[in-house]
């Protein structure tokens, strides 16, 4: 599994003053009712147990096991001002990788 | 007994049939001569070949893997999955009943005719509304049905009104039917007690408000207290209140939708009067309304006129037929047989007991899990996974465990508002010694969660088929059979 970070989320989480109880976590959101969906969110909570914590430049980022199991082969973070993060799977050339075991 | 998981397809062996037809008398027909090339299948289709025993083993196998509440347990909450009394299975089996016909002249189905007369005046008297009609075949279409007459309603008055405004609580339905209905959907926000937030209702009712769509209790299970109130706010603004009744069974013989000041209700049949469920179908939605809204419901309608049963289409503002014939006939005759062998009293009794048995299992499962609204809870309730979320496991992954102790597990994941949410709802028909086993699973997969998470993150460890991919299967889906790919798997397993 490959997590990328494109350059404006990669400064953006650098610019940020992250403290241990509220981390940046790539989290999958549930939505049910007849139906189950997921998708994944960039959020910024405290650890679970048996939290994979990825890091790269310094910036950690945290998966739970839940998340990890579906999150696609190769996942990217971006970052935009009108919308925040985003977790999804489209690539840009100046993105960052990380691989997960 | 050998079990298979073979689909169909994989038990068939070429020319083994499962019938036998006589020669036929009638000259063959060419194909090619009376059909277009370019329709003409260019190779036969890969039916399955079994014999009549391979058919019935089959589907006798699959049908035993089924849940269903004859077999288990199942608190799907705002589901209403309740016991099907096998009464009505016998009464709609009547030959009166199941052997007519929907084009036979009306002198000759009175009875069928009365039932569903009197189902419509049972109905209405339950809902408190003055006319009900049978036609919609599930709760959906009810509610599509219901908008379609606030917009004849609305345009007979000369108004043109573009939205319909719906809690964020509501089931998925609502804004869906007031988007296919031609409105748009606004989404009012709850208040910290998970009701209607009536500041917020307020700021968005005006003249262009057609309709306020509300389930009440709402689907977090909560009576909203303020429904007199929040009916005179879409009143004075002109706009109409549709009442979702999805989930009645915490209002029968107590109260009515029509004195909460609702205009229009739908109700689900196989919910609250226990037809069956699911499956597909054949469901019933029935809508009542009340009498300004008379003239726009569907035709043709029930009518005793003089002793008799007759159907009446004679209704020029009516919004049209709605269901080929009269509704779902077999549906109706169970829903009829219900309410006929329950009675005033005992339909009372049903929303008393569901109301006490869902606030008995809320209570014996609130020392496990977060209860985001500790008040006295109607027909079903709300729990939040939260707490095992930290721990490293969700609610699915807990749901999933339901399933190896022989339970469906609870709606999870909805209503939206709620993180990590079940939504359980044990109806009236549970005994005290089911509910008090399935707390007592549920607290011992809270305990997993903390002392062997790996136990609940693996589930289910005891069903035919373990833990499916949901997200890969939204994604991916692969729903046709193809012969090759299957023998490609098989020499990829050898």
């Amino acid at each position: 599994m490959v997590v990328t970070l494109t350059d404006a989320a990669l400064n953006k989480l650098k610019g940020m003053d992250i403290l241990e109880e509220r981390s940046p976590r790539i989290d999958a959101d549930v939505a049910g009712g007849c139906g189950v969906s997921i998708r994944f969110l960039l959020v910024f909570d405290e650890p679970r147990r048996n939290d994979t914590v990825i890091e790269h430049e310094g910036i950690q980022l945290r998966i739970d096991r839940f998340t990890k199991r579906y999150l696609d082969e190769e996942t990217q973070i971006d970052y935009t001002n009108e919308q925040g993060f985003l977790v999804g799977e489209s690539f840009e050339s100046s993105a960052c990788a990380i691989e997960i075991e | 007994m050998v079990e298979s998981n073979e689909l169909i397809f994989e038990v068939s062996q070429p020319g083994r049939v499962g019938s036998s037809l006589p020669v036929s008398d009638v000259d063959k027909v060419d194909i090619h001569e009376k059909f277009p090339e370019h329709l003409i299948r260019d190779t036969p289709a890969e039916l399955p070949e079994v014999s009549e025993l391979q058919l019935v083993r089959h589907y006798t196998a699959l049908s035993n893997k089924n849940h269903g509440i004859d077999n288990g347990f199942y608190p799907l909450g705002s589901c209403t999955m309740k016991y099907n009394p096998k009464i009505n299975e016998d009464v709609a089996r009547f030959e009166g009943f199941s052997r007519i016909h929907p084009y036979q002249p009306g002198e000759t189905v009175q009875g069928a005719l009365q039932l569903l007369y009197e189902l419509q005046e049972e109905l209405a008297e339950i809902t408190g509304m003055d006319a009900v009609t049978l036609q919609p075949s599930a709760g959906a279409q009810g509610e599509w049905t219901g908008l379609m007459m606030v917009r004849a309603y609305h345009e007979q008055k000369g108004e043109t009104r573009t939205k319909v405004l719906v809690p964020d609580s509501a089931h998925g339905t609502n804004p869906a039917t007031a988007t296919v209905a031609g409105y748009k959907a606004v989404t009012i926000p709850s208040n910290k007690d998970g009701l209607v937030d009536l500041e917020e209702l307020k700021k968005h009712v005006d003249s262009d408000t057609a309709a306020l769509m509300l389930t009440n209790p709402n689907t977090l299970g909560l009576f909203e207290k303020e429904i007199v109130e929040i009916a005179n706010v879409v009143h004075e603004a002109g706009g109409l209140l549709y009442y979702d009744g999805a989930n009645a069974n915490a209002i029968l013989g107590k109260t009515t939708p029509g004195k909460m000041g609702f205009d229009i209700v739908h109700l689900n049949l196989h919910k609250t009067f226990t037809t069956p469920h699911g499956g597909g179908g054949p469901g019933a939605g029935p809508v009542g309304v009340k009498e300004k809204l008379i003239p726009y419901l569907p035709i043709p309608r029930i009518e005793k006129a003089n002793g008799t049963y007759v159907l009446n289409s004679n209704y020029p503002l009516s919004i049209g037929r709605v269901k080929g014939y009269y509704g779902n006939f077999g549906i109706l005759v169970r829903a009829y047989t219900y309410i006929r062998t329950m009675g005033p009293d005992g339909l009372r009794q049903v929303s008393e007991s569901a109301v006490l048995h869902a606030n008995y299992l809320r209570k014996k499962l609130e020392p496990y899990f977060e209860a985001p609204y500790s008040q006295i809870c109607k027909h079903e309730f709300v729990l939040s996974g939260s707490r095992q979320k930290k721990l490293g496991v969700r609610t699915l992954d807990m749901a999933k465990r339901l399933l190896d102790f022989g339970y469906h597990p609870p709606t999870i994941y909805f209503p939206l508002n709620v993180e990590e949410c079940m939504m359980i709802e044990p109806t009236e028909t549970e005994s005290k010694e089911t509910m008090d086993a399935f707390a007592d699973v549920m607290a011992q997969i809270s305990k997993e969660v903390e002392e062997n998470p790996d136990m609940v993150l693996s589930a289910p460890h005891t069903t035919v088929i373990g833990r499916l991919d949901e997200v890969q299967a939204a994604r991916q889906p692969v729903l046709r059979y193809k012969k090759e790919e299957s023998a490609e798997k098989e020499l990829v397993k050898a």
